[in-house]
């Protein structure tokens, strides 16, 4: 499942965290705030957003709730929990510190 | 997440599975809608937004089933699929399922009871701390009070205290016990019960606590110092007490003398041997008042006691051996010094070495007894849960070739043969749980009925018949094993992967491969096999029962009622004992339907076997000092009484009396070892050598004085009346009907001394039976167990011989048509019976032959080999196939040519 999206599952986590950490959102305005955020480097099809979603949900860093969407659809809203929050800033600190290894193991001069 | 949360979701998904169902599905469906709106909303045209939308989202099913994947618990929600899939195939072939239950469950049950057993009896630590820590004393060589040697696991008072005051930290301590049954009176209720007298340490050696009150301690195992003691065991205080805290320091009497109750052991401790419970405990300093009889604390020369020892941890037996040697090498000197003996002997006896053996589970005699015959019952049973795996198997593999079509189309759909194999094993797990499931059940009440069939009050008093956790391993292990036996090799042969033959099959008429066709004959063969081995036990076991029915005792078991009493645990002078014994017999005797009345102070073929180092004076017989011989000792008239011929001389008589000269009856068999050849009346006899008191003043016939399997051996028998100190008293009224007089024969000790209580009143008869339960026990279940087993191998035949003929009928109906006559084909049919069984035969007899060896200890007059039950057991084996093999045969035989042909 890990390559999919082409993406790592603690990356797609990540992005989904990150997508929803300034509000509610319903799983195709996460998945095209993804895209948006990512300048469409990653587009993130249904089939590895829902599991995705719905794991993240089961270990409480997400929860659901049936709303309107903007054209007054009904739409399942994701939100960022206290859990959720936590678990983000862990997860950028990770990344962080992955990112700037890899960048430093890339750019080193044998 | 926190695991109460992960919990709660899988629970939540597992249980509201629907809901959480419907709730993704809208999830999806609104996550189209709002991609088809997106894509209107960019300019699309209705239609080209719908499409355009699913074409994005791929397959809706798909991603639903990629977020069930992705849930908690989705490995049990397939799981519980799997198994109502499982169910719900199961339930379409109602009769296989049930058969396979039944057999199973039978099967299962049966092994789970007769593990009970096991469990309570063989495989249970004593419930003290450390028990691995425990050794048992025992010693090898010479008896200081006798000229026999061997192996003995008790030791004289004196011997003990040397080993402990001499322990030169060898173990962390020695403990000291002898058990004996005494009379326990509470106002007016008398009872007997079972006494251990223990060394004061015993209860801390062991690091047992009291549940009410106190244990016994050192103080207590001190003469004279303070009053009498005792500890209650729980099960005694529940049972006798009530189990009321009122009990502490309350008086009650042992043996007429009265005790001070200080304190209730804790639950489930019955003692240091646990099979035949203690009920009280007292100290050794209150020896006398356990055996009025006797004592013996100062005597070197008599051993009583059990000595166990805590080794101290990382010190092996053999180093503690080493360290107590040095005290006992003394105490060997002491008891050298104690009791003058030739030098020979001195030099001999100073050989005499210490061991020391493993106690976990407490002294084991009883267990030792029962730990072979239960070793062979479990193996029957577990012979009979084989041939019934092999019929499910059996019946599993029709079965899976009925569904073959649907395994091939499964196969070319894709499906792997490991799923296939799992989706079969699921059905044989579910088959095998349910009769798991059942067989515990049934376990409990089979263990319930065994328990019942055993006569030792105590002994069936300590087993417990609630599955424990052991119990339910075994139970869990045991279905999962079955499973896999009769599942797995069916799903292996029938998931084969060489589908295409199948599928060119028209029709709905799959027949079974020739692999499994192979597989089927060789599961009915071993069946087959696996049932004679029962069947020859059976036999084996009933003709010993017969044999040892057709034993004659010489005594009249038929027509003697026999009951004891124990006047001297009620403070009973030996003068009085002796009297009650001489008014008690004449008006026993007197009893309307009484014939005649006698007693004997050890009970008659109750397993009571007494034997003494016996000579006689100026005996041709000079080899040894002296030789073993039986004894006990009766009151006049007990030959006459129990229909013991006498061969010479007399009788004794109510002259033979403290006082007069000491007389001696004698049997023929000590009459051939002792005096080949001479007149034996008149001889002088005496125990272990000089003085030679007692002349020999009749010879009785032969007879059974233990158990009916005695062998012929020397038997002395002394008149009561001399006997200085009588203690126990078993009396034998002989009558037509002795059953009848159980109650006037009560009535008349109650006339005599109403507080003196009557215990195993029962017929001589019922005695026997008691004696022999074991033998009676192992006929009936090996019967059992053989019927059974013969009927599921005939089931098994049936269903091969059935499924052939089923498949062979077109080949049939060509026979006939071509001019087959009907036995022609009965007979084709039966030789296809004929070599299975023969099969079943040549391989069960030998193996039958082989392992008889192991079970012929528990024989009684005859071989393992013995020919009448192999030939029995053959001919009810071929007699039972030829039916099941018969019926559908003579089916084959009506298979009209025409039909046959035309819808075959």
């Amino acid at each position: 499942m890990a390559e999919r999206n082409g993406l790592l599952q603690g990356t797609l986590d990540l992005l989904i965290l990150k997508a929803v950490a300034l509000g509610p959102r319903h799983g195709l305005g996460i998945a095209r705030r993804i895209t948006q955020i990512t300048q469409a480097a990653f587009e993130v099809g249904p089939g590895s957003l829902f599991p995705a979603l719905h794991r993240l949900e089961e270990k409480g860093w997400l929860a659901s709730d049936w709303g309107e969407s903007e054209n007054n659809r009904k739409a399942k809203f994701y939100r960022l929990t206290k859990a959720g929050q936590r678990q983000l800033e862990t997860e950028v600190r990770q990344w962080e510190r992955i990112a700037l290894a890899i960048t430093r193991a890339i750019e080193a001069k044998s | 997440m926190p695991w109460w949360m992960r919990l709660r979701k899988l629970i939540g998904n597992v249980v509201w599975h629907k809901r959480v169902d419907r709730d993704l599905a809208a999830e999806v469906e609104s996550y189209l809608a709002l991609l088809i709106a997106e894509k209107e909303a960019e300019g699309l045209t209705p239609d080209e937004a719908n499409r355009a939308a699913r074409i994005e989202v791929g397959g809706m099913e798909q991603v639903k089933e990629q977020v069930r994947e992705a849930r908690a618990g989705a490995r049990l929600e397939s799981f519980l699929r799997e198994v109502s899939y499982a169910a719900r195939t199961l339930r379409r072939t109602p009769a296989f399922t049930a058969v396979a239950v039944l057999s199973l469950s039978l099967g299962i049950g049966a092994n789970t009871a007769l593990f009970t057993m096991v469990n309570q009896m063989l495989l249970q630590l004593l419930p003290v701390r450390e028990p691995q820590q425990l050794v048992l004393l025992t010693w090898a060589g010479q008896f200081i009070g006798g000229s026999s040697r061997g192996l003995y696991d008790t030791f004289s008072f004196p011997m003990y205290q040397d080993l402990r005051n001499g322990n030169p930290g060898a173990v962390t301590g020695l403990a000291a016990r002898y058990q004996e049954t005494v009379d326990v009176s509470d106002h007016e209720l008398s009872q007997r019960a079972k006494a251990e007298v223990v060394s004061g340490n015993y209860f801390s050696l062991l690091d047992v606590r009291s549940s009410l009150g106190r244990t016994l301690i050192d103080s207590d195992d001190r003469l004279g110092n303070g009053e009498p003691c005792a500890v209650l065991s729980y099960k005694y205080w529940q049972r006798r007490f009530g189990g009321s805290p009122a009990v502490l320091n309350k008086s009650i009497q042992i043996n007429g003398q009265p005790v001070t109750v200080v304190g209730v052991a804790q639950s489930g401790f019955r003692g240091f041997e646990p099979l035949d419970p203690s009920e009280l405990f007292v100290p050794l300093a209150m020896k006398k008042i356990v055996t009025p009889t006797w004592d013996d604390r100062e005597r070197r020369d008599s051993i009583w006691l059990k000595v166990f020892a805590r080794l101290k941890p990382g010190v092996s037996p053999q180093a503690a051996m080493y360290g107590l040697s040095v005290p006992y090498r003394a105490a060997l000197e002491s008891d050298l010094q104690a009791n003058g003996r030739s030098a020979e002997f001195a030099r001999r006896y100073r050989k005499n070495t210490l061991q020391l053996v493993p106690a976990a589970q407490g002294y084991g005699s009883v267990r030792e007894f029962f730990a072979k015959p239960l070793m062979i019952l479990m193996a029957m049973v577990g012979t009979l849960l084989l041939i019934a795996c092999g019929n499910v198997a059996s019946l599993s593999v029709t079965r899976a070739a009925a569904r073959q079509k649907e395994i091939a189309i499964r196969l070319a759909m894709g499906a792997t043969r490991g799923s296939l194999i799992r989706l079969m094993l699921t059905e044989s797990l579910l088959i095998a749980g349910v009769s798991g499931l059942l067989g515990l059940g049934m376990a409990y009440w089979i263990a319930k009925l065994l328990v019942r069939a055993v006569p030792m009050e105590g002994l069936a008093g300590a087993i417990s018949t609630t599955p424990d956790s052991r119990i339910l391993a075994f139970t869990v292990g045991l279905s999962f094993l079955t499973a896999v036996l009769f599942g797995l090799l069916p799903a292996l042969q029938t998931t084969r992967p060489d589908l295409a033959p199948t599928l060119k099959v028209e029709g709905g008429t799959v027949t079974l491969g020739t692999v499994q066709s192979r597989l089927r004959r060789v599961l009915v063969a071993a069946q087959v096999a696996l049932s004679l081995l029962l069947l020859i036990g059976a036999g084996l076991f009933a003709r010993s029962f017969q044999k040892l029915l057709a034993v004659n005792p010489v005594i009249r078991a038929g027509h003697l009622l026999a009951f004891s009493i124990n006047p001297t645990l009620h403070l009973y002078s030996p003068e009085r004992a002796r009297s009650l014994f001489i008014t008690l017999q004449k008006s026993l005797g007197s009893l309307p339907g009484a014939a005649s009345a006698s007693g004997a102070s050890f009970p008659i073929l109750a397993n009571v076997n007494w034997q003494n180092g016996t000579a006689v004076e100026g005996s041709a017989n000079r080899r040894s000092e002296s030789r073993q011989a039986g004894w006990n000792q009766v009151l006049p008239g007990f030959f006459s009484t129990m229909g013991i011929p006498l061969i010479m001389g007399r009788e004794f008589n109510e002259r033979d009396r403290l006082g007069a000269p000491k007389v001696v009856i004698v049997n023929q068999t000590f009459v051939r070892t002792f005096l080949p050849h001479e007149n034996p009346i008149g001889r002088r006899v005496g125990w272990g050598g000089p003085p030679f008191d007692k002349e020999i003043i009749g010879v009785v016939q032969d007879f059974k004085g233990g158990d009916l399997k005695d062998e012929p051996f020397p038997y002395t028998i002394t008149a009561v009346l001399q006997d200085e100190k009588p203690s126990e008293m078993t009396f034998y009224v002989g009558a037509q009907n002795p059953g009848n007089l159980a109650q006037a024969a009560m009535q008349e000790v109650k006339k005599l001394d109403p507080a003196l209580p009557v215990y195993d009143i029962k017929t001589v008869d019922q005695q026997i039976g008691e004696t022999h339960f074991l033998d009676r026990l192992f006929a009936s279940l090996a019967g059992a167990f053989g019927l059974l087993a013969t009927l599921l191998a005939a089931v098994g035949l049936y269903g091969v011989t059935a499924y052939s003929v089923a498949r062979r009928t077109q080949e049939i109906g060509i026979r006939m048509a071509l001019g087959a006559a009907r036995s022609d084909v009965l007979r084709l049919v039966l030789w296809e019976v004929c070599g299975l069984v023969a099969v079943g035969l040549l391989v069960g007899v030998p193996a039958a032959l082989t392992l008889g060896k192991l079970v012929e200890s528990q024989l009684y007059g005859l071989r393992a080999d013995d020919l009448l039950a192999v030939l029995a057991a053959i001919a009810i084996l071929v007699i039972v196939s030829g039916i099941a093999g018969y019926v559908p045969a003579r089916r084959a035989t009506r298979i009209e040519p025409l039909e046959a042909l035309r819808y075959g």
